[in-house]
């Protein structure tokens, strides 16, 4: 798997910046990566030392769109610890 | 906060102001908090987003923008206070950079006004006389006030009500029937118009008549019929005679029952005659008095401050026939003049009446003349007591004076009454005791100074 197309984009939002605050960082990334390749991807594009991964997905929700039943996709988010001393930069301002 | 101040002319300052870092930095944060919950953010609860994210959803510039709008005035008004300035309206603002923030504001001053000698100032009002004239004038106008009106047979004359029935209408408008209207023959009568008037005078009872009316291009009293040619059927019902009643004692009972005798009503109508002649004097004085006060000052009023009170007035105008620049047109439409014929004319003495306001406000502050709020509680009470004997309720009436607005105009009017009876007080008091001249030349170097206040009057009595 390429390591650019495992994390997809970072996920803003209250939790997330609450997390950010204990060094954790949420990213939504491809429904087939393992913590291993996150770990790999993260560390390899932001150039910093990861101290653990968490996942999790959201299962997709059945909408209605006329008469016809739809399932909107699931979402696979991580959580990515950082060492004590790295940040990521791009996602500081955010 | 670094402040620059250029003098411009007319009352008018502009200040150069540089903020520092710091306070942009507090505005923007202040900013933020006013903002962060209005916005609604996705992924965020209203007022949980953080300035970084906020920032970037709205952008800096927008919250940077509203941070400035907001340190303007407060770094403006520090300024003015820095510089002891005190202006009458909003200041202008105009950003020169915005990081960082410098601008400039352009304030209009106070008037300035700088007071003569009004200590020197001597006058008395007019003495007030009743004439003959005066009071046989005011005769016959209670006689015409109390005139009745009899029927007559002959044909009517200029001084008669006749009471006709119209019938007809103007070009271009449907035929209408006016019954019973009173028109009373005048020389000079203008209403509706002389025409009229020439028509109807020599009919007789029952007598009917076509007459034709050709309205001038300039009618002003109904706008919609000048120019134009009305036909009208009249037919006369009625012709009466104007009856003066006698000067008598039985016409004295009729006016009011307090007059038993002619003299009594005489005498009270010279006393009406003589207080109407007095406050007339004292207005004229008045007058008199303020421009000879405002003669010996030196006033700057800014134009701009003139400005806004001759728009103030053309819009309350303009109100009551519209709102806003529609309801101004009308205004000027109905009175027939231009926007700047009506500045020149009607406004003109705007200017005066603020110079007026002005100067008399600062011999009030000069001679510490003031009203309290106590006295107004007591004027207001007072009101309210008085109405309240014609059948008021007392504190409905004592809660309608007792509003801002009123209180101010109470505070105003009770202000400039007491400056001007003050000013009355000294232009008609007796001039000081002249020195005699052995006193002052007997003792040179102690009274040298006595001499400098008043060689004024010791030339003055020595050419007497």
């Amino acid at each position: 798997m390429n390591i650019y197309r495992v994390l997809r984009r970072p996920i803003i939002t209250e939790k997330s910046a609450f997390l950010k605050e204990q060094n954790k960082y949420v990213f939504e990334v491809l429904p087939g990566a393992n913590k291993h390749q996150i770990r790999h991807a993260v560390e390899k594009i932001f150039k910093v030392e990861v101290a653990s991964v968490n996942v999790l997905t959201n299962a997709g929700e059945v909408r209605r769109l006329g008469r016809h039943k739809m399932l909107t996709s699931s979402i696979k988010k991580a959580i990515v610890t950082l060492k004590k001393g790295n940040k990521i930069d791009i996602i500081e301002g955010v | 906060m670094k402040v620059s101040v250029e003098e411009k002319p007319d009352r008018m300052v502009e200040l150069y102001v540089e903020a520092d870092p710091e306070e942009i930095e507090e505005s923007m944060k202040a900013t933020y908090h006013r903002l962060v919950g209005r916005v609604n953010i996705p992924g965020f609860r209203r007022g949980k987003a953080p300035r970084p994210i906020l920032e970037q959803y709205v952008g800096r510039n927008s919250i940077l923008l509203e941070a400035i709008d907001y340190l303007m005035p407060k770094l403006c008004a520090e300024a003015l206070q820095e510089h002891d300035l005190e202006i009458i309206d909003t200041p202008e603002f105009n950003i020169v950079e915005r990081e960082p923030l410098k601008f400039k504001a352009t304030v209009t001053l106070t008037p300035l006004v700088k007071l003569g000698d009004y200590q020197q100032i001597r006058m008395m009002p007019e003495e007030v006389e009743v004439t003959e004239e005066d009071i046989n004038r005011a005769m016959e106008s209670l006689r015409d006030h109390y005139a009745t009106w009899e029927s007559v047979e002959r044909r009517a004359e200029i001084g008669d009500s006749v009471i006709i029935d119209m019938e007809g209408g103007c070009e271009g408008d449907p035929p209408q029937l006016l019954p019973n209207q009173q028109a009373i023959l005048l020389e000079d009568a203008h209403v509706p118009i002389p025409e009229l008037t020439a028509q109807i005078k020599g009919m007789e009872k029952e007598e009917e008549r076509e007459v034709t009316l050709h309205y001038p291009y300039d009618y002003a009293d109904i706008p919609s019929l000048a120019g134009k040619t009305c036909c009208f059927k009249i037919k006369a019902k009625e012709i009466k005679e104007k009856r003066l009643p006698e000067l008598d004692d039985e016409f004295a009972k009729t006016v009011g029952e307090e007059f038993d005798t002619l003299q009594a009503l005489r005498e009270q109508v010279t006393n009406k005659i003589r207080i109407t002649k007095q406050r007339e004097a004292m207005e004229r004085f008045d007058r008199d008095l303020i421009s000879e006060l405002v003669f010996q000052c030196e006033v700057q009023i800014p134009p701009a401050m003139v400005e806004r009170e001759i728009n103030y007035s053309l819009q309350e105008e303009g109100r009551k026939f519209g709102e806003g620049r529609e309801g101004i047109e009308k205004y000027l439409t109905d009175v027939g003049v231009t926007e700047n014929q009506m500045r020149d004319t009607v406004f003109q003495p705007i200017e005066t009446n603020i110079t007026r306001g002005v100067v008399l406000n600062e011999v009030g502050k000069k001679e510490g003349i003031e009203v309290n709020s106590s006295e107004i509680d007591e004027i207001i009470e007072g009101m309210a007591r008085e109405r309240e004997k014609e059948g008021a309720e007392y504190e409905a009436v004592k809660s309608a004076l007792n509003t801002k607005e009123m209180r101010w105009y109470m505070h105003e009017k009770l202000l400039e009454d007491r400056i001007m009876q003050f000013l009355r007080n000294i232009a008609t008091a007796p001039t000081a005791p002249v020195v005699q001249s052995e006193e002052v030349t007997g003792n040179a170097t102690s009274t040298s100074e006595s001499c400098e206040e008043e060689p004024e009057l010791e030339t003055t009595q020595q050419a007497e």
